[in-house]
């Protein structure tokens, strides 16, 4: 395994390539996944990438300007003027792969914003578990209209669940939680609007360091969602009382 | 009460302070990165005005560096409309603890320019047109526009940087940043492994880095 400084050193690598705008599709997923593994907290992440960026932004400044053609402003202002803006989420969406350092550090910033401000388990387990790739969970968190529903943090364990009104699909991401007795999971449920008959969203574990990221599948509108402790593999209807329950607003 | 320290090889920018009491020190703003945030508050509150000054602003710049990446004056001039539309659209996307609006501005400019080459092929017209723009940049009517903004000095601060690297790492940057390039295809033009091409750009990058200012690496 590579040391934080060597790790940093081969993030330098990743991160100049990317501000260049010049990273392969596989070291796109390695800087994502270096990332990822320090977590948004890493200040020597941040300040490396700021650096390489801010160094490349100069390079602008390298060309001959342009007189914009004379018309620029106002065709500019006439397309805002049809174009509603999206202050609610701070992660653009503006192409299949957006800008990296603002789109991994804003979505970044707005996961840590939806846990509640705990640290997200973001670290790269050897266990197979809770592991899926981060840049699904970011290009999930940067679609348009994704909510947050948080359960009550209990005993320094948090879960909340992020999801898109109307839609299936969600994620489940937590911190601190301890592992289930036995060879137990947890499964969280869904309530649809107008039943009384939770569905089950999807059965998941905590890695080794509490940490939870695992994609859910919601009931289409949903008014609540709780978690209970279940045999392996989950059960189709709850077979203990829920140890988490939110409202949700669809 | 300490005093502010200034280095001396920093870009000359527009400053003021402002002493900070809880510290009891002196904080250096750059006037031109406060005006900037500036604008974005205003944008964010749906300034249409504030979009305008922006652009007018950093549009020169913001073209120049389209038009060199994508050798495509109508390209260009749609590459900077839609970049300055995004930062219109979604405003919050920017956050001042990252950097400055400049950068990120022109980061989103350039990042649209080359997915604009790389999609549309028109990378064999910029490769066609690169002698013109690269050996003979029109002087005249833009060099006027660059006096109007006052960036010489950042442009000849950035060009001397740029000639104190080793061709073969300016090369490299020249062909990732303005060419648009991925590393794996300027390893392959110019027959070195790729590991070479990211150690060079590692050493072209930091030198860059400190030719303009920039302090210890982390």
């Amino acid at each position: 395994m590579m040391r934080r400084n060597d790790e940093h050193e081969r993030l330098e690598d990743l991160a100049i390539a990317d501000a260049l705008d010049a990273l392969d599709d596989e070291d796109r997923r390695d800087l994502d996944a270096l990332l990822a593994a320090h977590g948004p907290a890493c200040a020597d992440c941040a300040s490396i990438r700021t650096r390489h960026f801010e160094t490349a932004a100069a390079l602008a400044d390298s060309v001959v300007p342009v007189a914009p053609s004379p018309h620029a402003t106002e065709r500019l202002l006439a397309a805002a003027a049809a174009t509603p803006q999206v202050t609610t989420m701070p992660a653009p969406s503006e192409s299949r792969r957006p800008h990296g350092l603002w789109r991994t550090l804003a979505v970044a910033a707005a996961v840590v914003l939806l846990v509640g401000g705990g640290a997200i388990g973001y670290a790269v387990n050897g266990t197979g578990r809770s592991n899926p790739s981060t840049s699904a969970l970011t290009d999930f968190v940067s679609q348009p209209n994704v909510r947050i529903a948080q359960f009550p943090a209990t005993n320094g364990q948090r879960v909340n669940v992020l999801y898109r009104p109307g839609l299936r699909d969600g994620w489940i991401v937590g911190t601190g939680m301890a592992q289930p007795p036995g060879n137990h999971v947890y499964e969280l449920w869904s309530l649809p609007a107008g039943t009384t008959r939770m569905q089950p969203a999807g059965t998941f574990q905590p890695d080794d360091h509490g940490a939870v990221r695992q994609r859910a599948k919601l009931a289409a509108r949903i008014t609540t969602l709780a978690v209970s402790v279940e045999p392996p593999g989950g059960s189709p209807q709850p077979t203990t009382p829920p140890i988490m329950v939110t409202k949700v607003k669809s | 009460m300490t005093a502010a320290v200034l280095d001396a090889r920093a870009p000359r920018r527009a400053w003021t302070t402002r002493h900070d009491r809880h510290n009891d020190r002196h904080v250096v703003i750059e006037l031109d990165s406060a005006r900037d945030q500036a604008l974005i508050r205003r944008i964010r509150a749906g300034e249409r005005a504030a979009l305008a000054e922006l652009f007018e602003r950093y549009a020169p710049i913001a073209l120049g560096l389209a038009r060199r990446v994508t050798g495509d004056a109508g390209l260009a001039e749609d590459v900077v409309q839609e970049a300055f539309l995004a930062v219109w659209e979604r405003p919050a996307t920017y956050r001042s603890d990252l950097g400055t609006v400049r950068t990120y501005l022109f980061s989103v400019v350039h990042h649209r320019a080359v997915d604009r080459v790389r999609r549309e092929s028109a990378h064999r017209r910029r490769l066609e047109r690169e002698a013109t723009l690269d050996t003979a940049a029109p002087r005249g009517v833009e060099d006027e526009v660059a006096d109007a903004l006052d960036s010489r000095q950042q442009h000849e601060q950035i060009q001397a940087a740029l000639g104190g690297i080793p061709e073969e790492q300016r090369r490299i940057i020249e062909m990732m940043y303005f060419r648009g390039m991925p590393q794996s295809k300027v390893a392959d033009e110019l027959g070195v492994p790729l590991g070479t091409v990211k150690s060079r750009a590692r050493l072209a990058m930091r030198k860059l880095h400190e030719a303009l200012g920039g302090g210890d690496r982390a």
